[in-house]
Parts: C-alpha cells; sequence; structure tokens
C-alpha cells in the first residue's frame, strides 16, 4: 500500500467504448431465435462475443410488489428486543397517603439518601418504568408468498438493464458502454483488489464506487447508538456464476461495491430501499444462466418449479399508437363526409311553394278560384239589389209627376154639376 | 364602445326556438310517460286470462259472422281505416288487418271494392271503419301524408320524380294522376294502391268512441258510407 495523504491516479484507455444502446430494451417479445444480443466487455483486446438477452430482461417491472416484498423481506432479520420486565418495579416504595402536602405517588422508603422519599414505579417517575412496556412477544417477521418474491426479484432484474431507471436511482453510468453490462468470465478468476478496481475502471464502472465511497457520513438520528452508525451510497453489484469463485473477496472490500452469486440473487441487494434500477455488472456465465433460472415467458423455469415470467395483459398499451399505426389505418373504412339526410316534408294543403313542387296547376286553380269568388260577389250584390227595389232618381222623379197628374185629376172630377159626369165614371152608356 | 363594428345581432329565429321548447316539453312528458310505465309493467294472471279468453271469443264472434251475407258496397273506391285492435284480436284476426296492410292503429288503406275485400272486412268488422271518400279527402289524403313504398322504405311524395321513376310506365307521373286513378278507381288503380305506403293517420280528438258496435247502431265501426269523409277530416 501506498503511504497515508498519497493519491493515485489510475489512467486506463477503455477498450471497445460503444454508445448507450437502449433501443433493444423496449423491444416487445420475439421468438427465440430473433432475440436481441448483448456484446460481452472482454478485458483484453479481443473482439467481443455475444449473448442473447434473457427475457427476464424484458419482463414488466411492478415497483408495487417490489416494494411490498422488500419490505416483508428486511423484517425477516429482525430480532426481538424489549425493556426489562423488572424496569422501574425494583423498589419498595409505598404511598405515603394523604394528610402530608404530597402527591399521592408511591415513594421509595428509607433515610439518609436523596433517593429516600422520591417517587417511584409511575411512568411520569424519575426510575420510574415505561407506559405499557414493551414485550417480545411481537410479530417480528412475515411470511411472503414465494411467487411473490419472484416476481420482486424477477422486476428487479428487468429494472437493471433500463438505462433511464439505473440513472434514476442515481448509478453513474455515463462511461458504461451498454446496459445491461456482461463482462467475461476471466473476471471470476481475479483475486486482487488491486486488480478489480482496474477492472471496474476499464468497464466505466468506477466513478459509481467511486460516488459510493466520497458519500460515507454519520447516520443521522437515534440509529447512531444502534449500530447503524455510519451510512453511505450503493455501488455497482457483481453477479457471479460460478461457485466458489475468487471474485468474492477481490471486491467485496471497494467501497460500495456489493457481491452476488445468480443462483442466490438477493431482492434488498437487487432493489436497496425497494427502488428499482441497481446497477449490476454480470460476469458472461451468470447472464447466460438467467435463461434456465428464471425461464421465459412461454417455457418454465428449470430451477424453480412451475415458474413462469409473469406477462403483460397487453403488450403494448400505448392505444392511440396502435389505433393510428399503419397497419390499423390501413384496414378501417374512410370517414363519411357527406352525410346524406332525407328532405323534410312539408305540408302541401298549407305550404303552397310544397303545393306547386307537386301540382303547378294548383297556382292557377287558385287564381280562378279568387277571381270566380270575386265574381259571384259580385253577381250576388246585384241580385240582392233587384230584390230590394231600387230605383233611380229619374224614375222617381217620373213616378212622383205621374201621382200628381193623378191627384189633378181627382180634384177635377170631382166638381160634378149634373148626372153626366156620374156616367162618365161608372161606365154606363145611356 | 363607439369604436366597435357595428355588426348584425346573433339572434335565433323564433321558429327554432318554438320547436326546442316544444321539444323539450315532449322528451319531459316522455319521460314521465316511461317512469309511470315501469310500475305498470308487473302483469297479473288475471290480465292473461282476459287476453286469451278474448282472442276465443273474438275468434268465434268472427266464426259467426262469416255465416251472414257478404255485404255490399256502392262506390268505386273504399277506404278502410283501422280503429282498434291490440291484444283482444286472436292472431287469425290479425293475419286478416296484416293483409290489408293495417298493421298500426289508425292506418288507412284505399281499397277497390271486390268480393273479396268485402269477406276480409266481414272478418275484421269489429277492429276497422270504412267508407266512400270523396275527391277532397283522397287529394288531401295524398298530399298531405303519401309515402312511397321504395325498396321496402318509407319515402315522403315530395317530388313528382319519385311518381314518375316508379310508375311512369303505367302514364303516371304526378300526384294528381295518383288522385284520377284512386277517385276513378282506374285501370291502374291496384298499382297505385300498393306503390302508396299505408297512411299513418292522427288520432281524432273526438268522433271515436273506442265502441265496436256497427256504425249505424251508434258505434264506431263497419260502412260508415259517406260519413267517412268527417272522420278523414277529423284524423289528417
Amino acid at each position: 500500500m501506498d503511504g497515508p495523504g498519497q493519491v493515485n491516479i489510475f489512467i486506463f484507455n477503455v477498450s471497445n467504448p460503444k454508445p448507450l444502446n437502449p433501443s433493444f430494451v423496449n423491444t416487445t417479445p420475439m421468438a427465440a431465435a430473433a432475440r436481441p444480443l448483448v456484446s460481452v466487455q472482454t478485458l483484453e483486446g479481443d473482439a467481443a462475443p455475444t449473448v442473447p438477452l434473457p427475457d427476464v430482461m424484458k419482463a414488466s417491472i411492478r415497483p408495487d410488489i417490489v416494494n411490498f416484498v422488500h419490505s416483508n423481506i428486511s423484517r425477516n432479520s429482525r430480532q426481538p428486543y424489549a425493556v426489562s420486565k423488572r424496569a422501574g418495579h425494583q423498589t419498595s416504595a409505598e404511598s405515603w397517603g394523604t394528610g402530608r402536602a404530597v402527591s399521592r405517588i408511591p415513594r421509595v422508603p428509607g433515610g439518609g439518601t436523596h433517593r429516600a422519599g422520591q417517587g417511584a414505579f409511575g411512568n411520569m417517575c424519575r426510575g420510574g418504568r415505561m407506559f405499557a412496556p414493551t414485550k417480545i412477544w411481537r410479530r417480528w417477521h412475515r411470511k411472503i408468498n414465494v411467487q411473490q418474491k419472484r416476481h420482486a426479484v424477477v422486476s428487479a432484474i428487468a429494472a437493471s438493464a433500463i438505462p433511464s431507471l439505473v440513472q434514476a436511482r442515481g448509478h453513474r453510468i455515463e462511461s458504461v458502454p451498454e446496459l445491461p453490462l456482461v463482462v467475461s468470465d476471466t473476471v471470476e478468476s481475479v483475486e486482487k483488489s488491486k486488480e478489480a478496481v482496474k477492472i471496474l475502471q476499464k468497464i466505466g464502472a468506477f466513478p459509481d464506487a467511486e460516488k459510493a465511497k466520497l458519500s460515507h457520513g454519520i447516520r443521522p438520528g437515534k440509529g447512531k447508538m444502534r449500530n447503524r452508525r455510519h451510512i453511505s451510497r450503493k455501488g455497482p453489484l457483481i453477479v457471479y456464476g460460478t461457485e466458489g469463485a475468487k471474485v468474492v473477496k477481490a471486491f467485496r472490500n471497494i467501497p460500495g461495491v456489493e457481491v452476488a452469486n445468480v443462483d442466490r440473487l438477493n431482492l434488498l441487494k437487487l432493489a436497496p430501499g425497494g427502488h428499482l434500477g441497481r446497477f449490476i455488472i454480470w460476469t458472461k456465465s451468470a447472464f447466460e444462466k438467467l435463461d434456465s433460472i428464471y425461464g421465459s415467458f412461454h417455457k418454465a423455469s428449470e430451477k424453480k418449479k412451475g415458474y413462469l415470467l409473469p406477462r403483460p395483459r397487453m403488450v403494448n398499451s400505448d392505444l392511440a399508437r396502435i389505433i393510428n399505426s399503419d397497419e390499423v389505418q390501413s384496414v378501417v373504412r374512410p370517414i363519411k363526409k357527406d352525410v346524406k339526410r332525407a328532405p323534410l316534408k312539408k305540408n302541401p294543403l298549407t305550404n303552397l311553394n310544397a303545393m306547386l313542387k307537386l301540382n303547378p296547376y294548383a297556382k292557377t286553380a287558385k287564381r280562378m278560384a279568387l277571381l270566380a269568388e270575386k265574381q259571384r260577389i259580385v253577381a250576388k250584390k246585384e241580385k240582392l239589389d233587384k230584390k230590394r227595389n231600387i230605383v233611380s232618381k229619374e224614375e222617381a222623379s217620373a213616378i212622383k209627376s205621374a201621382g200628381k197628374s193623378w191627384y189633378q185629376t181627382m180634384v177635377s172630377d170631382s166638381d160634378y154639376a149634373d148626372f153626366d159626369n156620374f156616367s162618365k165614371w161608372l161606365g154606363v152608356s145611356q | 364602445m363607439a369604436e366597435d363594428d357595428s355588426k348584425p345581432l346573433n339572434y335565433i329565429s323564433e321558429v327554432i326556438l318554438k320547436k326546442r321548447k316544444s321539444t323539450e316539453a315532449w322528451a319531459l312528458r316522455k319521460k314521465e310517460q316511461f317512469q309511470q310505465k315501469k310500475f305498470q309493467s308487473i302483469r297479473k294472471p288475471e290480465d292473461f286470462i282476459h287476453e286469451y279468453r278474448n282472442k276465443e271469443v273474438d275468434l268465434i264472434r268472427m266464426k259467426r259472422r262469416v255465416k251472414r251475407k257478404v255485404p255490399e258496397a256502392n262506390s268505386n273506391t273504399m277506404i278502410i281505416i283501422r280503429i282498434q285492435g291490440k291484444k283482444d284480436m286472436h292472431p287469425r284476426t290479425r293475419k286478416v288487418l296484416y293483409s290489408l296492410g293495417l298493421r298500426r292503429r289508425f292506418s288507412a288503406v284505399f281499397v277497390k271494392p271486390s268480393e273479396g275485400i268485402m269477406a276480409k272486412l266481414q272478418r275484421v268488422e269489429p277492429y276497422v271503419t270504412y267508407g266512400y271518400p270523396n275527391l277532397k279527402s283522397i287529394k288531401e289524403l295524398i298530399y298531405k301524408k303519401g309515402h312511397a313504398r321504395m325498396e321496402q322504405r318509407k319515402v315522403p311524395l315530395t317530388d313528382n320524380n319519385i311518381i314518375e321513376q316508379e310508375l311512369g310506365k303505367f302514364g303516371i307521373v304526378c300526384i294528381e294522376d295518383m288522385v284520377h286513378q284512386i277517385y276513378n278507381a282506374g285501370p291502374h288503380f291496384k298499382e297505385v294502391a300498393r306503390f302508396m305506403w299505408p297512411f299513418e293517420l292522427n288520432k281524432p280528438a273526438e268522433g271515436l268512441k273506442g265502441s265496436k258496435t256497427i256504425f249505424k247502431e251508434g258505434g264506431d265501426t263497419g260502412n260508415r258510407e259517406d260519413l267517412i269523409n268527417e272522420l278523414i277530416n277529423k284524423m289528417n
């Protein structure tokens, strides 16, 4: 080791740097023969082999299940604790009763010390017992369904393959060539932490470990005195596939770095705190084992009995995108733009225009009817005038003069002197 | 405000407002009727017994009526109006009504009275009334409520082209020709009568008592002869 205070800077050229390729992680499930491929990062400068992406990386992500299972799993490592059942009761205190100008709390007997006469037993007294003393018979642990635990682990693995989720969790993956990050199996035979650090730097994972190291600090709150004094961030998680590999000792003492076997993945490491998106570094053998450990969407797992990956009800839940896709739009009927509406039927008996449409002669008939009506009125008037005997002015004067002449005749004829006049009247000729 | 451009006020014509008001009133009334109808949807066994007995009695009476002499008609043209009949008819009676084209209450058809038609009318006498329409009644009915039957669809007679397309081969090109054929029982009466959808008349405010007795005896049904024109005027 170098002396204290001396800073070592490791500078290496990263071989085969590749930009992030997030498109494949969002593809829909395809046939096994056409699965996307992931590059294996080699430590030497050789050509990079590829491995197919396991189906577990494409499972649906359920934050609700992960949070629930994580909460319950973390309860299962608790140990019972309680206050001593004798605490606050190790005295023979008795109340002094009334009449002494003090409260009736039990008081310590004896004399000569400050303790004598002090209150005891009660929860408000110094040295008394607590209210409702805690007991060891609590519900410390939780039962979790096996299927739920498996779904949670699968969700966490799938989330670790999405760069945005990993970055959102706070990991530094800007220098990482690809996610999920797979390294060759030579990493499993590394024995020295010095070499492990070089490997982390080569694959671009060291900034995340460094961030975890720099975040070391004192815990706020009472956890300091409860064996939880220091806190720090989480760094990358190394997942190896070979039992007894030496990589465990090489990496485990690097701050922030954790190690796990692929056969025994722990949800508390895959999703610390119940938050998805842990930065995982897989070895090639570990990555290839994922298919047999967790199975696929259509084939059951070989290690976990009867387990199939959870499938969403809809592969693509973007309904607007489905509707507007070319496959759908090419078969739907085009929009009917011209709406044909039946003409409104008017009443021809009251609506003249509607009548003329059906019967153009109606206009002529109506006119003739009006003229005939007028003629009839005139004819009726003439007939009535005749019956009322209305005479003209000339006729009236003629009638008047005739009356006068007749009157004169009567006056003259009445002057008779002899019989001849009467004979003329009677018409007798003698 | 004075600088604003003067524009005509946006207004809704009175006809539309009146129509809207009546539509809303109609919707409210319909809703109330529907709510009342819900309670009446429970039918009791007495209702079924009553219904089935009515049907049986109807059949018996029809069989008796058929034995009488077939009535005669004194006109070239006749109009038949269905005024009754819902659940109290025997299916055989209803079938006769359907063959005459009277599928709804207050529907009417023009027929040329023949012995077959008169025999049918004898069978369905309690549910129809018929008579001899005059020119005014025929004209007003066809002009106001005339509908054409085109490919089993009901098309209102709003244009003479509709008539010319269907009846042009018989020399009937306008609605007046139809009226002429119906009134005079012309050679193409049958084609014209079939071309027209049965008239759907209104329920008269008065003039029908709901009786199944013959009109001559003070009821509603049977032959009204020339007095059918008054009823048509009320129902048009």
